[in-house]
Order: C-alpha cells, then structure tokens, then sequence
C-alpha cells in the first residue's frame, strides 16, 4: 500500500454528481483557492451518467439535455479550473473536526483536513428488503436504478418481460427504455392511489406506450425457485393492505422495485450531523450549513429531488457558502429561525433560517398529497404573508416559495409553510 | 357536429401544465385552454394529430473503454415511428473513440432527425 497522504484544503467536496460539481465549482468561483473533489467512481456525473433520457436543464440551461449531456457541460468547467479531482476514491470518514479518510485506488489512504466540507454523496434506492413480499429470492429481482445501469451504462437487458412495482421516475422511466429495447411490460403497480413520479413521465413513458398503472394495488406474491416466473398482485384497501379475493397473476421474468431514494448520510452521521426524520438527510439552514460548523450539505444527500435544475442551484449555493465559512466569513447567530412543515406539507428545507442578513430565501418542500388547486401561504410568526394559489400540486413534484423579506425580518420565533385545498 | 375535448399534459417545460383542447369533427382546433404560454399551445395542437418525442438509448461501440455511449435524436421524432429508429439505432456499430455530440446516423427512418452521441468513449 501506498504511503499515508495528509492533505489540506479550504473547501472539500464529497460526490462528484451534479451536487458536488455545482458546490466545487461555486467554491472555486467564490475565492476558495484549494478545492478538492472527492469521488468514489472512476467518473464524475453520479447518477446523471446512467440517466441517458432527456427532460435535464429546462430550468437552468433553458433547453432540454440528457443527463450525460448535462453532466458534461459541469465536468468541463472544473476541467478549467484547479480544483482537484480524487476519483475511485471512497470516503469512509469524517470528524466532527473536519478530518476526512479516503482509500483511493492510486493513492492508498489519504487524510484530508479542510476548512469546509459539502456533503454531496447523494442516495441510494429502497431495496426489496425494506418491503417484505412473501416468496423465495429467486433471480430477476432487481431495483430500477440497477436495471438502468446494467442497461444504459453495460448495454445488457436484464428481462424480457417486466413488471414493476412503484410509480418513482426511474421505474417510469424503465418501463419505457426497456420497452424501447424489446421488452413487455406488462404493468407498474403502485400501493399509493396517486403516483410519485412527475406527470410528464407517466405521460412520456406509460402512456405513450399503452403500459397500464395500477394505483392502489401490491405485489403479494414472487413467483419461481430460480428465476421469477410470475408475481400475484392486489387491490388495496385505504390502510394499503391487501384486499382478499382481489389478486391477480402476471407472468414474467423480471420484477423491478422503484419504491424511492434513501439519502446516503453513513458518513454525515460519523461527523455529528443531526438530520431530518422525514427528509432523511441533514438539517440546514438557508447557505446550507449543517448543525456542524462549516459542514454543508447539497442535492439528494440533503433531500430527494425530482429534478437536478435545483440540485445545481443548491450545489451552487453550498459551494459559495462553504468558501465563505473557509475564509472565516460565515458567522451563525446563536438564535436561528425554524421553518414548520404546517398543514399539508410533508417537509421543508432549509429547517432553519440564520437571521442575520437573510436575504433571498427559497423554501422547498413537498405537500403530503395530491391536491388540484390548493393556497400556499407562509406564517411569519403568526401573521400571514401573501397566499398564492398553486395548481396540480403533487408529492412527487417538489414545491417552491420565496419568503418576504420584509415579513422575515420582523419574524422573532418561526416560518410555518401551509397549504390549503382549494375546491 | 359535435365538439370534443381532450386534456393533454404539455410536457415541454417541468411545469407539466393540463392544457385542454376543444376540437370538432373535423380536427378543427376551437379553443386552447390551460397553457401558461405559447408552446404549449403549440405542444397541445401537435399532440392531437402527430405526438412526437426526442429518442434516447444507447449503441454498442467497437473497442472502447466502455462497452455502449447514449444517443438521443437531435430532433423530436414521431411516436408511430420510435420502434422503426430503435430497430436502425440498434444496427449501429460505431469504432471507438467516440465523442460527444458525434453523428452517428443521419436521417433516421426517413425522420430528417439525426442520431447524435451524448456520451463519449476512448479507444480501450
Ligand atoms: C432515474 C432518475 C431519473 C431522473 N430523471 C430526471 C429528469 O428527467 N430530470 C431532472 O431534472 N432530474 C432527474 N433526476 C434527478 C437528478 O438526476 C438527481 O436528483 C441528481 O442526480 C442528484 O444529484 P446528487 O449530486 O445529489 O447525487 P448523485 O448524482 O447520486 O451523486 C452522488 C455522488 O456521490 C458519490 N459518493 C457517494 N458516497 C461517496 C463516498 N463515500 N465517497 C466518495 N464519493 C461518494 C457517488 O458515487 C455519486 O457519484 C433523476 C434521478 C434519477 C435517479
Ligand atoms: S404550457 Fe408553457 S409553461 Fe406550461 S408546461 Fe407547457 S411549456 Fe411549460
């Protein structure tokens, strides 16, 4: 093994996905002059490499991109810069203190202390294990996001014919690739009455190819010894059990789970991080910092998101921020705000607000269920700020609203984010 | 005559707004509702006669440091014709490297669309 490396930074970022390039090259352009990207891949890009179907930069780049494409054009711009780049490079540790362990293929172990870390490790998939269905474990199971590497990333089909379970985008988008590459899918079936996936992939990717979803239905039953023959699905009752009498058999030889994104916070609950029941990631305030100081978080480690326009724009954020907290810059107040998840809302984020010159903030959050018309309203404390109507909102379509900074500064306690259903 | 009506999801922008279409028996276009701008009206009058969609997939390269690169169309094609692209996409064989933004095919299927790289590969 290589000789023990100790390196120094200002600004370390851990992921090179659309998060953590947007952070380095935000840390790079806002004086952070030693930037590190660490990256366990041999590539940067994270997920986007294996998501080769366009919908990738409408908001940001104003035209539509795949997701290598959209990578690319973030991996080109760091090639520009000095900011260096560890990849096959996994990071198995960070303390409280800002140390960082990485085992790197070509360096052997380093130790890297900076001044300022962004998480940006993104998530990982729900697994079938998470869901229990009765059956033995036979061959054929895969989640989605295995099924669109082993398709998109090593050009092998791993079925001919496809039931999927979960209405997640990348199930939705499965179910057309593989149906572009030969395959029946014969259904996806969702336990939920209502999808979370974007509506424009059930259109582009059901719809446009006669693929049925079945909402409020389950698998019950995996069916075959060596290799999945078939699955028993069923209606579901309000309390998402099955309902006797209602199953129904599919026969095929692949099943593929997209039942959602879990963020990857192994490490950020090695260096003390609190984080989020509900989002499953850490706490933030408005630049992004954790709870630990000059520790940030960005994109789908922070929370999941449907489209990485935004995970650009928080990566950006973090980035600028981190620099900022690198040069001694960023100062906490002791008294922070805490933005409440109120009526219909599921989560928020940032959860906190440090006061002090907080300017613009955006708060994101999602809505706990469908709603057609439904009023947005934020609460300063208690008074209410300008509602505004929000149409077709969705849980698997994540939510925006500007605060009012007039109203923010007055706030002495909290920011309560609501919405109401409009008939 | 009587009039029809069909809800179309504009998928232009993320914004996913339902634009509906009253249109008679003869396709004429009545009325277009719901759209926040002008290329979803435009999104929404093509649906009714002609869906059409950027393809994406992959094509296997000839000695490269991976074994495929994606590609998409550099132009929407249309729905009636996406498996006959899948079926030319899929007798592709290009020889690495490839690189991004390569033509790999010029005018799928008779589309007028061109089958463009959108990742690249080094010679292994
Ligand atoms: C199937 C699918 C389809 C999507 N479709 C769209 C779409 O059509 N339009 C759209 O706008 N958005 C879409 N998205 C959303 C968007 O792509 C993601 O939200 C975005 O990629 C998240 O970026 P990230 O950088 O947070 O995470 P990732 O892309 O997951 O990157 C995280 C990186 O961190 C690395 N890493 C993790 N742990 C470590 C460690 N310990 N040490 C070193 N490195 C580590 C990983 O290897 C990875 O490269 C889609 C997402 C998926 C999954
Ligand atoms: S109508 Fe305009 S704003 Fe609405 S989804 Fe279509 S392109 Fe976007």
């Amino acid at each position: 093994m290589a000789k023990e490396k100790k390196l120094q930074y200002d600004v370390a970022v851990i992921g090179g996905g659309p998060a953590g390039l947007a952070a380095a090259l935000a840390a790079y352009d806002n004086g952070a002059k030693k930037v590190a990207m660490i990256e366990r891949a041999g590539e940067l890009g994270g997920i986007l490499d294996q998501c080769i179907h366009n919908g990738f930069g409408l908001h940001y780049f104003k035209e539509e991109l795949t997701g290598p494409e959209y990578a690319y054009r973030f991996i080109k711009k760091v090639e520009e810069t000095k900011i260096k780049v560890y990849l096959n490079t996994m990071v198995t540790d960070i303390t409280h203190e800002r140390e960082i362990t990485a085992y790197s293929e070509h360096y052997g172990q380093l130790k890297i202390s900076a001044k300022a870390i962004v998480l940006a490790m993104g998530s990982r998939e729900r697994t079938r294990g998470a869901l229990n269905i009765p059956g033995q474990r036979p061959a054929g199971i895969f989640t989605a996001g295995t099924a669109q590497r082993l398709v998109n990333i090593e050009g092998y089909m791993p079925g001919s014919t496809v039931v999927i379970l979960g209405s997640g985008d990348i199930g939705l988008i499965m179910a057309r690739r593989m149906t572009l590459e030969g395959a029946k899918v014969e259904a996806v079936i969702e336990l939920l009455p209502y999808s979370g996936g974007l509506q424009r992939n059930i259109v582009q990717c059901l719809n446009d190819f006669n693929i049925p979803l079945y909402l409020s239905h389950t698998v019950t039953q995996i069916h075959g010894h060596s290799r999945v023959t078939g699955i028993t699905y069923a209606k579901v009752d309000e309390n998402r059990q099955p309902i006797a009498g209602t199953e129904k058999y599919i026969a095929c030889d692949t099943l593929l789970l997209s039942v959602g994104l879990i963020p990857e916070n192994e490490l950020s609950k090695k260096c003390g991080v609190q984080l989020d029941p509900i989002t499953g990631g850490p706490i933030v305030d408005q630049r992004m910092q954790t709870h630990v100081p000059g520790v940030f978080a960005c994109g789908n480690v922070a929370h999941i998101h449907d489209l990485v326009d935004y995970v650009t724009e928080e990566g950006m954020l973090a980035g600028k921020n981190a620099a900022r907290a690198a040069r001694g810059k960023l100062k906490t107040p002791k008294k922070l705000l805490t933005v409440i998840p109120g009526d219909n809302v599921r989560y928020v984020l940032p959860q906190l607000i440090a006061k002090k010159k907080a300017k613009k903030v955006q708060i994101s959050f999602r809505v706990a269920g469908p709603m057609e018309r439904g009023k947005l309203s934020v609460l300063y404390d208690v008074t209410s700020g300008k509602s505004k109507t929000r149409k077709h909102l969705a849980p698997g379509e994540m939510e925006r609203v500007g605060l009012e900074a007039k109203l923010l500064k007055k706030t002495k306690q909290n920011v309560t984010i609501q919405v109401k259903e409009r008939k | 005559m009587t009039i029809k009506e069909q809800t179309i999801t504009c998928t232009v922008c993320p914004k996913g707004c339902r634009v509906t279409v009253t249109y008679d028996d003869n396709g004429e276009v009545k009325k277009i509702t719901g759209n926040s701008c002008s290329r979803g009206e435009k999104y929404a009058r093509n649906e009714l006669v002609d869906p059409k969609r950027v393809l994406t997939s992959t094509v296997r390269v000839v000695g490269g440091v991976k074994p495929v690169v994606s590609v998409k169309t550099d132009a929407p094609v249309s729905l009636k014709k996406m498996m006959e692209c899948m079926t030319a996409i899929n007798t592709l064989r290009p020889n690495a490297p490839v690189k991004m933004g390569e033509v790999l095919m010029q005018n799928i299927a008779g589309t007028s669309a061109n089958v463009v790289a959108t990742s690249e590969t080094e010679t292994a």
